[in-house]
């Protein structure tokens, strides 16, 4: 089980996110939440990423450190001048049952070209594929669907479920909820940095009501007085 | 209704472009151009007879090279009917002043050898990946990716100035120069932070991450430049020992500039700055006598590196 105890992050005096205890099973996890609700910084901050972020992480009653998680960023940067296949070769895979080069015939990343090549999707492919060799017990995946094709996507939700039936806990944050409900065994909504609800798989009526009843409240007080 | 493209829609193409590149005049003195290019190779076939061939072959390979280049080959192929008629008008005009000089001069055989360029798009293309000294970085390891970076980024011009160092390695001091400059073209591309995932990839702690990049690099480096000083230390037995000074120093000054880096490091970032260090560096490191001084910058450097590296691999226990 993760465990997340007193994680705290804050840019200046604005708190970003405050979880006092929170606690996920192995499992797919997602996270939604309105632009600025601070999945990004929880995830870092879940990594160890997050500057001015305070946090203990358990898991399975031990603190968690980089060694159990690997972590795919939303943003990718890359060290300039080498091929995909240079950056793969860095995340070795630490089991047999990790075969992420197989997963590259699926996912068709040019691993002999130069990443300053690549196109949005390549590069977060790689990333991805990067993240799969490393073969941990926790995967955090920041909006990977995003500059994906639909083969990709398919693909990607293809692997996230096989991550679960292999008891891994895989924890995914997105501004697309329908791949979403489709793969997650729970969706926790993130509200104001911090839970505020959370839907079990089949369960998830009300969930975009919940996700966008702020917004559509704001939304309609404006909307509404426009033109007048 | 619109009239499909022929196979002179390629011709066409490149005209629009000149008309838009070039004023009346540019174009009146392209042409001028093209005739004085037809007077030359047919004075020059005239002249020395034996010069045809060359000029003949040289244009036949350098349209090879065009269409083994050509980044719209690709597009072409997809987009425009009849393509490879298309292709071959274009080669066929892109030689034609070289033809027809050879002509004039009477050059009859080598005349003959340009007509080939007609079936240059039936030929295959073999795609460049783009990569360089891929060779050379096959053999460096994946931890290594900083001197993968300096092979794209300088090759082949580095690996010239290893050849000239080795050639030139009878001569006193020039094999030595010329590996100091390669020395500081490593140090170079010791400036570009890779991002965080990369770093925490490459090994479980800022110790083991130092002692791999660092031991690393003084590998190659040696590797480098043994070669050389070894076939100079045969010329000159008697600078034996400022090659071992200078192949001492070397290393050293990598080794400090890679431990300066990881004392710098912030993910993604460029440390231009440690630049004047390297110098400064690299000046004690070719001193007689004062190598010891990158030695004492490196130490110091390493423990900096290490406390900044815990930041990044030990951020849990904050």
């Amino acid at each position: 089980m993760l465990t997340i105890v007193d994680l705290h992050c804050a840019y200046g005096d604005k708190p970003v996110v405050d979880i006092p205890r929170y606690e996920m099973l192995p499992g797919v996890h997602g996270v939604v939440g309105l632009n600025g609700a601070g999945k990004t910084t929880l995830l870092n901050a879940l990594y160890g990423f997050g500057r001015n972020a305070q946090a203990r992480v358990h898991w399975k009653g031990a603190d968690m450190g980089h060694g159990n998680t690997a972590f795919q960023e939303a943003e990718s940067y890359f060290y300039p001048g080498i091929t995909g296949g240079e950056y793969l070769e860095l995340f070795m895979p630490t089991t047999s049952v990790a075969d992420a080069d197989a997963l590259n015939g699926l996912l068709e990343v040019p691993l002999d070209a130069l990443i300053s090549t690549y196109s949005t999707g390549m590069k977060r492919k790689l990333v991805l594929l990067g993240v799969l060799r490393l073969d941990r017990e926790i995967v955090l995946l920041d909006e990977p669907i995003n500059g994906l094709d639909l083969v990709s996507v398919r693909v990607l939700e293809a692997i996230i479920r096989r991550l679960a039936e292999r008891g891994r806990t895989v924890i995914i944050t997105s501004h697309v909820l329908g791949p979403l409900v489709a793969l997650c065994d729970r969706i926790h909504l993130l509200e104001h940095g911090t839970f505020t609800r959370s839907f079990e798989r089949g369960k998830t009526e009300g969930l975009e009501e919940a996700l966008f009843a702020e917004l559509d409240a704001r939304t309609r007080s404006v909307v509404d007085k426009w033109g007048e | 209704m619109t009239k499909a493209p022929d196979a002179f829609v390629l011709l066409r193409l490149r005209w629009l472009q000149v008309r838009r590149v070039l004023p009346t005049y540019g174009r009146g003195l392209l042409a001028l151009g093209s005739l004085g290019l037809v007077w030359i190779v047919r004075q020059a076939a005239v002249n020395d007879p034996t010069l045809a061939p060359w000029i003949a072959g040289g244009s036949l390979l350098t349209v090879i090279g065009l269409h083994q280049r050509r980044p719209d080959h690709h597009f072409i192929q997809r987009h425009v009917p009849r393509a490879r008629l298309a292709m071959a008008l274009e080669y066929g005009v892109l030689v034609l002043p070289v033809f027809v000089g050879l002509l004039l001069a009477m050059a009859w055989f080598p005349a003959a050898l340009l007509p080939t360029v007609l079936a240059l798009p039936w030929m295959p293309v073999t795609r460049a990946s783009g990569v360089r000294g891929a060779w050379v970085r096959k053999r460096i390891p994946a931890h290594l990716f900083e001197w993968k970076s300096f092979l794209q980024n300088t090759h082949p011009w580095s690996s010239l100035l290893w050849l000239a160092a080795l050639g030139f390695s009878w001569l006193p001091v020039l094999p030595m120069f010329l590996l100091g400059v390669l020395a500081l073209m490593a140090c170079g591309a010791q400036e570009q932070c890779e991002p965080r995932a990369m770093l925490l990839a490459t090994s479980t702690g800022a110790r083991a991450l130092l002692r791999k990049k660092v031991l690393g690099s003084v590998w190659i480096m040696f590797a480098l430049q043994l070669p050389v000083l070894l076939v100079a230390t045969i010329f000159q037995p008697q600078w034996w020992w400022i090659h071992a000074l200078f192949g001492l120093g070397m290393p050293v000054l990598v080794a400090y500039t890679v431990a300066l880096k990881y004392a710098n490091y912030r993910p993604n970032d460029r440390l231009e700055a440690n630049g004047a260090n390297v110098t400064v560096a690299a000046v004690f490191a070719i001193l007689p006598g004062l190598g010891l001084v990158p030695l004492i910058m490196l130490l110091n450097e390493w423990r900096n590196a290490r406390a900044n590296l815990n930041t990044y691999f030990h951020a849990h226990d904050r």
